[in-house]
């Protein structure tokens, strides 16, 4: 007995050490947390940014996006885009080679350009990035010529996105479905493995000699490894950062920011997200919501300030139109819109014929109540937002029916059936083309618009903005299309976007790119 | 002496004759004084029913109102037991929770242990193919995960709480049809059934009168523990869109959206869980003291 | 016994079909999530109808199923196009792991529990452990789980919090199971051990001069296997099924999560391969139990 209770003392021992072992990170090595695990993390199909984050590091773009706005050469070193704006001709450099050998140039351009466009690959993201694409041609062996059916202003952001990732056509053709999991790029860091569920691993690249300008660093980078681990449970997050096991953790919930932010040995780093603020979508196919007022009502009667408060800590700005503050092409004169006025609700209520006849605080009209069935989707927030959303409205006499929808494709088919008056999405992109996913006509069936709005005027303006060259004349045409919408009262503008993101003191050099989402890796040193 | 095959039927004619004694079907075998255990479940139970009923009335608090000023707050005269992440009171939701949490977690263990009841004895007493097709029957909904046989009901029966504990209900059934069949089984070979048999009891009788008090001890410690079970499943599929839908306050549902504040806030959980935890508790120790006046062999 | 084998074929069958009609009548298309996500024209829809055999009659559906059954071919995932095959054997272990060690650890708890609180019956040591076998049942894996990690995994720094790879990643999550489902055993344990303590061959081991202890061990503890065999089968099986909140909690691969993700993705051959599979694993657990009952209590068997 005794001898037995020696053995166990001793094996335990040894258990922990090895544990200690395992998990001590030395320098060189960080573990970064995601949060939920993607069902593809292969590039040109998935549609979830949390692939990116670690692929950002795997593929290098052809052109990169400063957060100062301005495009920079990556693996184009110089790029012409034609008088109508339907050619651009990429010039790419010579001395780059992907992670298994193969030499980059024009026809891995192609290659890649096609896959993302044939449409057995079912590329969700990255094919609507490339827009009316028309063809890649390959001119010489390092110039790349990609046409367009019609002008698409958008393609240089669209390159600079890792959804339009470079990928080696020597892998891409021996792997074909597989190839998620066994992803070769030209970027940093290798790809090393990936375990669904459980990690991602990248190792560093050590022929890397083709950063970008804006980096202080070239060459080589400093992180030996990263492995990627994945939190589901947003309880957790800050306790894995907090413990060690990790040095980098992203979506850390609100509630736990500002503990980290005062801790010394933590830093947060916010990063706001480009693209569109969270926002419920009015239906306006269906009563009561296909009345302007109802719609305006909901908008004047909405405290947009108290739910940024209440949800989000103050770490996320109210929203009033539908682009966020960080997104190029945003026009502050949506904030003046609809400003929060309870009592101009009420008149419109009032006169759209909506009264409270038998005195229980929600408003009827024909004998029916005015119940708006709300679609909350459970992550992101919004039952919270949906809570505080119900209360405000009962101060002006509408009742939101409320309903949360567990998972991403009930949340798309509901959309699809059609039952409901609030449904809220988001969507992140640096280019305001974004817009056309939410708000032109032709994606009513099957798209994302979900407001169901079929105006020509705004579908005039969404093309205008594509075609459109000049920046200025862009910025012109979308403050035009922000204001329509927000005239139309088509959404009801929630907040703005902003990633949390949680380190450790001992990180240093982590930064975030254009997108808001996804970290530069390649310059981050761990003391 | 050879094994003699079970009789299953007699050709004597069953009718009523005096004496004929009525079913008591809680045959009192102690004392109320003498069972401490259950007097203080049923005070506990009593208790949170109490408050889940009156304490809205007494109080005339607020569970829903949200108050952006007063949140995350601690114990303090205006809220006893504190604000949660909505500044909403701790302890008029928890009051409020147990009227949607009790009766729902009691439906849950009724779905199961009713019919579970009623096709365990059946099969247990019948045997022959009856008896083959509820094993059968039972060991594909065991075999079946649980999760994906609560979303069919679920699916099939529509969202909602009460909708989600029938579904968390059935899920449980087969357990209790394996228990009962097996001690039916068992009991059915017992002398006792025999010479019940023999004397003229109709087979109703036989169940009622002489298997099912023995059946229901088994039972019961089951049932007593799955009351709390119900109403943590009714949270896990909270979990999954299903159940209580915000801002419905309802225990489950409290603690899975007080954990993220568990650090900074940890009334927003503990309280009810600690009411359930109670709830559980006082089942329990009344489930073992009518368990105890049931069972003629504990002693 | 070869007989209990083959019983278990039409229970196959059933779970077989019974998933079958599960998914599909769970209101959900993966054809139109997919189309819907890749842009969403109806071309591609009924394409993607064509390349799932969604467009064919249920029988015909149901008879190839069938037959994709009988070759052990589950297909591949909808979603991420792995083969669902490799999925499982990806994620299985985690799973099986944590289950048995949960398991392990449930017994061994509901054992001391179950056993003094019968050896003591009506004193304080017996309402003591019964109210942390209550205690156990009553608090929500995802809270204790939460507990845990900041007890043991942030503020001591002893155990990690999260993943797999050492047994160390195991304690935390099993223990949060283990607490869980050792009250149900404790108190079965108890119930039976008080049935059995005063019966009179207890009382002769007793009269033979045996330790209250031995008398447990060799007699009555003998009588109570069967239930509590019976019981860990059940729990094992809903461990399989259920671990999924676990799994969450301390970000672990498994079967748990595998199958509410494809669940809510509405991924149906992964649903329908990863039933398959813990119903193989359950009803083998399950025969197991069954042997060893007819082992302890062989009258059982004869029936």
């Amino acid at each position: 007995m005794r001898h037995t209770l020696r053995i166990m003392a001793v094996g335990i021992c040894l258990l922990l050490v090895a544990g200690a072992c395992r998990a001590a990170t030395g320098q060189g090595r960080l573990v970064y947390g995601l949060t939920l695990s993607p069902s593809s993390i292969d590039p040109h199909v998935g549609a979830s940014s949390e692939l990116g984050i670690p692929l950002t590091s795997v593929y290098d773009p052809l052109v990169w996006l400063t957060l100062e706005g301005e495009f920079v050469p990556g693996l184009a070193e110089r790029w012409q885009i034609s008088q109508d704006g339907t050619s651009y001709t990429f010039y790419l450099r010579q001395d780059v080679t992907f992670h298994d050998g193969t030499p980059f140039n024009a026809d891995a351009v192609c290659v890649n350009l096609d896959r993302i466009a044939n449409p057995e690959t079912r590329s969700a993201k990255a094919r609507s990035l490339l827009g009316p694409y028309d063809a890649c041609e390959v001119a010489d062996e390092y110039t790349a010529r990609v046409t367009f059916t019609s002008p698409y202003a958008p393609f240089l952001s669209a390159a600079s996105q890792v959804y339009l990732a470079m990928a080696s056509p020597t892998a891409l053709a021996k792997w074909g479905d597989e190839y998620q999991f066994h992803q070769v790029g030209t970027g940093p860091f290798t790809f090393k493995e990936y375990t669904p569920n459980d990690q991602i691993t990248l190792e560093r690249n050590p022929d890397y000699q083709w950063a970008p300008s804006f980096f202080a660093r070239q060459g080589p980078p400093s992180l030996n490894e990263i492995e990627f681990r994945f939190f589901v449970d947003a309880a957790t997050r800050s306790p894995a950062l907090e413990s060690g096991q990790v040095q980098v953790m992203g979506e850390i919930p609100p509630a736990d920011a500002a503990r980290l932010d005062a801790d010394p040995d933590f830093q947060l780093i916010t990063v706001p997200v480009p693209g569109l603020s969270l926002q419920m979508y009015l239906n306006t196919e269906r009563a009561p919501t296909d009345d302007i007022r109802v719609r305006q009502a909901l908008l004047y009667a909405a405290d947009r300030q108290e739910i940024v408060d209440v949800v989000f800590m103050g770490y996320s700005p109210p929203a009033y139109g539908p682009l966020t503050r960080v997104t190029w092409g945003y026009t502050d004169s949506v904030e003046s819109m609809y400003p929060f006025d309870p009592d101009r609700a009420r008149a419109l209520l009032d006169e759209a014929g909506w009264v409270d006849s038998n005195g229980d605080g929600i408003r009827e009209r024909d004998g029916q109540r005015l119940a708006l069935q709300t679609i909350l989707s459970s992550w992101g927030f919004v039952p919270e937002v949906g809570q505080v959303l119900k209360q405000q409205y009962e101060q002006v006499g509408i009742e939101l029916d409320m309903q949360v929808i567990a998972a991403y494709p009930a949340l798309v088919q509901t959309a699809a059936e059609g039952n409901y008056h609030l449904i809220p999405f988001t969507l992140s992109s640096s280019d305001p083309s974004i817009l056309d996913s939410t708000f032109y006509s032709s994606n009513v069936e099957g798209g994302f618009n979900w407001s169901k709005v079929r105006d020509p005027e705004l579908d005039h303006l969404l093309d205008l903005g594509i075609q459109a060259q000049d920046a200025v004349e862009r910025a012109r045409i979308y403050a035009q299309i922000q204001e329509r919408i927000m005239e139309e009262a088509l959404i009801l503008p929630i907040r703005d976007y902003v990633n949390l993101n949680g380190a450790s003191s001992s990180v240093e050099g982590l930064r975030f790119d254009a997108q808001g989402w996804f970290p530069w890796l390649y310059g981050v040193e761990v003391k | 002496m050879a094994k003699s095959p079970p009789v299953r039927s007699y050709p004597i004619p069953t009718r009523k004759h005096p004496p004929y004694r009525p079913i008591p079907i809680l045959p009192r075998r102690r004392a109320w004084y003498q069972m401490p255990d259950a007097i203080a479940g049923l005070v506990l139970l009593g208790l949170v029913l109490c408050l889940a009923a009156l304490g809205p009335v007494l109080t005339g608090c607020d569970p829903n109102t949200i108050h952006a000023e007063t949140r995350l707050q601690g114990p303090t005269s205006q809220y006893w037991l504190g604000t949660d992440q909505f500044g909403r009171d701790v302890m008029c939701r928890t009051f409020y929770g147990g009227r949607v949490s009790l009766p729902v977690g009691l439906l849950a263990v009724v779905t199961a242990l009713l019919p579970g009841l009623w096709l365990g004895l059946i099969a247990g007493y019948q045997g022959g193919w009856v008896d083959a097709l509820v094993v059968r029957v039972t060991d594909i909904m065991l075999a079946f995960p649980s999760i994906l046989l609560a979303l069919l009901i679920i699916a099939w029966l529509g969202a909602g709480v009460q909708n989600a504990m029938i579904a968390v209900g059935l899920a449980a059934m087969p357990r209790y049809i394996r228990v009962v069949r097996a001690n039916t089984a068992r009991l059915e070979r017992a002398w006792f059934v025999r010479a019940a048999r023999i004397v003229g009891c109709t087979d109703t009788r036989i169940l009622i009168r002489h298997i099912l008090p023995n059946v229901l001890p088994a039972i019961i410690a089951l049932a007593a523990l799955d009351i709390g079970w119900a109403i943590l499943s009714g949270a896990a599929l909270s979990f999954l869109g299903l159940g209580a839908q915000p801002p419905m306050a309802e225990w489950g549902a409290m603690i899975d959206q007080g954990r993220g504040f568990l650090r900074q806030a940890p009334w927003i959980v503990l309280v009810p869980g600690a009411m359930m935890t109670i709830t559980v508790l006082a089942v329990n120790l009344m489930g073992d003291g009518l368990r105890d006046a049931l069972d003629p062999r504990i002693r | 016994m070869t007989q209990r084998v083959l019983g278990t074929l039409p229970t196959f069958l059933g779970i077989a079909t019974l998933v079958f009609l599960a998914v599909r009548v769970l209101s959900g298309d993966p054809a139109s999530v997919l189309a819907a996500q890749a842009g969403g024209s109806s071309a591609l829809l009924n394409q993607l109808r064509t390349q799932y055999g969604l467009d064919k009659p249920l029988s015909t559906q149901y008879l190839a199923y069938l037959s994709d059954i009988a070759r052990l071919d589950l297909g591949r995932s909808i979603f991420t196009g792995q083969s669902v095959a490799a999925m499982i054997a990806q994620q299985a272990p985690a799973t099986l792991a944590l289950a048995t060690t949960a398991i392990v650890l449930a017994v061994a708890l509901g054992l001391v529990l179950g056993i003094l609180a019968a050896m003591h019956q009506g004193t304080w040591i017996d309402r003591v452990c019964m109210g942390i076998a209550v205690l156990g049942v009553s608090v929500p894996i995802a809270l204790s789980g939460l507990l845990l990690i900041l007890a043991f995994s942030l503020a001591l720094r002893w155990l990690p919090a999260t993943g797999q790879g050492t047994p160390l990643h195991l304690v935390l999550p099993a223990t949060a199971m283990g607490l869980a489902s050792s009250g149900s055993i404790a108190r079965v344990v108890r119930t039976q051990l008080l049935e059995v303590l005063d019966k009179d061959y207890i009382r002769v081991a007793r009269a033979k001069g045996l330790s209250e202890i031995q008398v447990l061990i060799r007699h009555a503890l003998r009588t109570t296997l069967p239930t509590l065999l019976n019981l860990v089968g059940l729990q094992f099986g809903f461990m399989l099924g259920g671990a999924v909140i676990t799994e969450s909690v301390f970000a672990r691969q498994g079967l748990g999560r595998t199958l509410v993700e494809a669940i809510l993705y509405y991924d149906y051959p992964v649903i329908q391969g990863t039933v398959l599979v813990s119903a193989a694993i359950y009803t083998g657990i399950n025969l197991i139990v069954d042997l060893a009952h007819c082992y302890f209590d062989p009258t059982v068997c004869e029936r």
